[in-house]
């Protein structure tokens, strides 16, 4: 069994038989759909939105037959399936060699770590070879955004870059030595680039480890993940490396345009049918439009569209069964209608991650202390 | 026609700067492109732009709007033919048009990149500004191909010899696939490295090369199209860095290269033509210094790039059908999957459909596809005798490109006397240099 084999039985585990195969296909994948961003959030497992936007569909079956063929998922229905025991105790030891992705944010993260990562390693190249009284280099980020805005950072530097190089230095030396890193700093430092040397790439840190890619991967994400949220959690403790994404933080909800348009008439109505008929628009898209905008918006005010306490309802149902299947739940709560229900789901869940909470649940999976002296 | 390193891109670049004119330059691949771009950006001159498919849109339309201003335009071909490209373009004053890289005019013209065919038309449009056609390897054939594409009547040619005496040719006979794999093997370890070894298949590239870097005292790493952005840019520096031994790679790797030092380049596979053949091995000793070509040949290797050409080749019918299913639909895939054609097949039939006005249309695209084929077969015999044949090999390249006369050195080819261990190195060779996460650190943010 490689990584990839077990992210995915991680996927089926949560989903649990409820979903087709190309739902978790479309979760890693990041395919910015309502249905596939609603699963995310309903699942609890929106840790792995858009985790692997590279892989292809090929690769994907490839890894599903593969663990289908050593009888680790079973067929439920037509391409729905559920974790054997076997599949689970192998998923669960396999994770007590491996280290678990336990900061992945995919939903929260992804954008910005992607962009995160591309102006740290253009920005540290360019420190570097400053300092090193070189001011030629190839550049290891071509995309024109990226280079712009390493390129305005710079010149805001100043005559001061000596001295912020070596406070970029402090806070990277600091942020990989606390005893909070998930991993080995390695898979982090090791990628990035300078002056005279140039940094690894992902194949060649797998092959140093002797590891498969996939677990590179997903060991680099979960790295940039933590970063992301430990410098959002401690900002004055990196003030170069917060400033470095800040602008994204105030990035506008990007919403798909006909959602887009939704919310502007929302600003003045709170009517679903009253939306749907001046947008000549059926209720259901409305309402998967304002689901869209509930998961977008952390400002969203669910009480108006669910009392409070039939949200309490609707909620403890849904904990009791410890099941999201929407069908025993309406039976559970008949006063509340489809929409209200997975309304309440889809934003009560974002606080309900199994993905942490699979990792709380076996303690004794690969802890990180053990990760990093490895 | 220039060697591969002689300074093709001063014949545009100096001209620009001593009459002060705006020069557009078309390039056939997209990494070459960027390379370009990249080594003007790296002298300094931030005039310049690549205007290809991979351009977000967002840049596109900002660089169409000042498109004047640019002294250098690289452009894809089949971005050129686009509307709001060509207006864009009749905005600028091009002085002078530039055809990188020209011999794909042939050699992928109507196979692969029915684009570059209709340059000649792009030419006018511009206002038949002077016109500069760059390669570092064309026959006679392919030259003549070019001046009628490019619609070019009598110009002035200038033709370099394909001979580069510091190369030693070299052709090892092999019997069996797994000699093959065993004999790269030692080659790793034993012959002077930076060195290139070409493959045909992404996927041998990238197993072999993941196994010999775990096996092997030495730095390798695969170059091939399949790898994002980031991790090419990351090997390519590498290399250039001399922080690796060898690079397994596919034809996608070394057009843009400017590296000065590679001692060897190894083929695992046979090129399917002299000048693939050539232009790859011309990356080797571009300092001067000597450096080697080997040729693995395995008996029967020609077969495998010529049933490749087979597949490739449309058969009457599925012309036939072709143009049946378009009548009905416009749906790309859709006529594709029906007359069970590739991507690239449509392609080229799609070009004729809009430049091919015969009576009986699919007897004479028919025709002319045959044509190709037969020629792409007789330059694969052609290549199948340089690793066969008991002639100098030098003088078979050269008289592929109808030369007559050459120099060679010392070393010419194992056929006239050849000794690898000539080629061999006692280095140690790029070395990991592994440092633990804190000393890199230090290393590229202290001083
Ligand atoms: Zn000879």
């Amino acid at each position: 069994m490689n990584y990839l084999d077990a992210i995915l039985l991680m996927c089926f585990r949560i989903f649990n038989g409820d979903r087709s195969r190309s739902a978790i296909y479309h979760l890693l994948t990041g395919k910015k759909i309502s249905q596939t961003i609603q699963d995310a959030h309903l699942y609890g497992i929106s840790n792995l939105f858009q985790t692997m936007p590279a892989m292809s569909r090929s690769d994907f079956d490839k890894s599903c037959q593969n663990i289908i063929e050593q009888k680790l998922i079973l067929q439920k229905e037509d391409r729905h399936y559920i974790l054997t025991e076997k599949g689970d105790k192998s998923a669960s030891v396999f994770f007590k060699n491996h280290p678990f992705p336990r900061c992945l944010e995919g939903w929260k993260y992804h954008d910005r770590a992607q962009i995160f990562w591309k102006r740290l390693s253009l920005l540290v190249q360019t420190l570097s070879y400053t300092i090193h009284g070189e001011s030629r280099f190839y550049p290891v980020q071509r995309d024109p955004d990226i280079q712009r805005w390493v390129r305005s950072a710079f010149q805001e530097l100043g005559p001061d870059r000596k001295k912020k190089t070596l406070r970029l230095y402090d806070e990277l030396i600091q942020l990989c030595s606390d005893s909070r890193f998930p991993d080995n700093p390695d898979f982090l430092i090791q990628r990035l680039t300078g002056y005279e040397k140039i940094g690894w790439t992902a194949e060649q840190l797998a092959a140093h480890f002797q590891i498969d890619s996939a677990e590179v991967h997903f060991r680099f994400l979960n790295i940039l993940h933590y970063v992301m949220a430990e410098i959002d959690n401690a900002h004055k403790r990196y003030p170069i490396l917060h400033s470095m994404q800040q602008d994204l933080l105030k990035k506008q909800l990007i919403f798909t345009s006909s959602t887009e348009k939704t919310f502007q008439l929302m600003a003045s109505c709170r009517s679903i049918p009253k939306i749907a008929k001046e947008r000549k628009l059926k209720e259901s898209t409305i309402e998967d439009h304002i689901i869209e905008i509930a998961l977008m918006s952390p400002a969203f005010a669910v009480e108006e569209f669910v009392p409070q306490t039939l949200q309490e309802k609707i909620w403890k149902a849904a904990s009791n069964s410890n099941n999201k299947k929407m069908r025993e739940l309406k039976q559970a709560v008949p006063e509340a209608s489809f929409f209200q229900i997975r309304l309440v789901l889809v934003t009560r869940g974002r606080e309900d991650g199994k993905w942490k909470k699979y990792y709380t649940e076996n303690s004794v999976l690969h802890p990180s202390e053990k990760a990093r002296k490895k | 026609m220039l060697p591969t390193g002689s300074g093709k891109s001063l014949c545009y670049q100096m001209p620009s700067y001593l009459l002060n004119i705006q020069v557009l330059i078309v390039s056939p691949l997209l990494s070459l492109m960027q390379d370009q771009v990249e080594q003007i950006k790296y002298r300094g001159e931030k005039s310049v732009i690549a205007l290809n498919s991979f351009l977000p849109y967002k840049e596109k339309v900002q660089a169409l709007h000042n498109l004047r201003q640019f002294r250098f335009i690289f452009i894809s071909p089949e971005m050129l033919v686009l509307p709001e490209v060509k207006k864009a373009l009749a905005s600028c004053l091009i002085r002078l048009f530039v055809v990188d890289e020209a011999h794909c005019i042939s050699q992928w013209g109507p196979d692969f990149r029915p684009d570059y065919m209709l340059l000649g038309e792009v030419k006018k449009q511009l206002g038949s500004p002077v016109t500069l056609a760059l390669t570092a390897t064309a026959t006679q054939k392919i030259r003549s191909d070019i001046r009628t594409a490019l619609k070019l009547s009598s110009p002035a040619e200038w033709v370099y010899s394909v001979n580069r005496p510091n190369i030693a040719l070299n052709v090892k006979q092999i019997d069996s696939f797994q000699q093959k794999i065993e004999i790269l093997k030692e080659y790793m370890r034993t012959i002077s490295s930076p060195g290139i070894v070409y493959f045909s298949s992404k996927r041998l590239a990238d197993e072999l090369a993941a196994e010999m870097h775990q096996h092997l005292d030495r730095q390798i790493a695969s170059y091939h199209a399949g790898l994002d952005t980031e991790q090419r840019i990351l090997i390519q520096q590498q290399f250039l860095n001399d922080q690796l031994d060898w690079i397994f790679a596919t034809s996608a790797f070394g057009m843009g290269v400017n590296k000065e030092n590679i001692r060897t380049v190894i083929h695992f596979h046979m090129p399917s033509s002299m000048e693939s053949f050539v232009q790859e091995i011309g990356r080797a000793g571009r300092d001067g210094k000597k450096s080697v070509s080997i040729l693995l040949y395995l008996k029967g290797d020609e077969k495998i790039t010529g049933n490749l050409l087979e597949l490739e080749n449309l058969s009457l019918r599925q012309i036939n059908e072709y143009k049946k299913i378009r009548q009905e639909t416009v749906n790309q895939k859709v006529v594709e999957e029906k007359a069970g054609i590739s991507e690239i097949q449509y392609r080229v039939l799609n070009y004729f459909e809009k430049h091919e006005n015969h009576k009986n249309w699919e007897e004479n695209v028919f025709r002319l596809m045959s044509d190709r084929l037969r020629e792409r077969k007789e330059q694969l015999t052609q290549m199948t005798f340089y690793a066969t044949s008991p002639t100098c090999r030098r003088r078979l390249v050269i008289e592929s490109f109808n030369e007559r006369e050459f120099s060679s050195k010392a070393h010419c080819c194992d056929v006239c006397g050849l000794n690898l261990e000539d080629f061999s190195t006692e280095d140690k060779g790029a070395g990991s240099a592994a440092q633990s996460w804190e000393k890199r650190l230090a290393r590229l943010l202290l001083v």
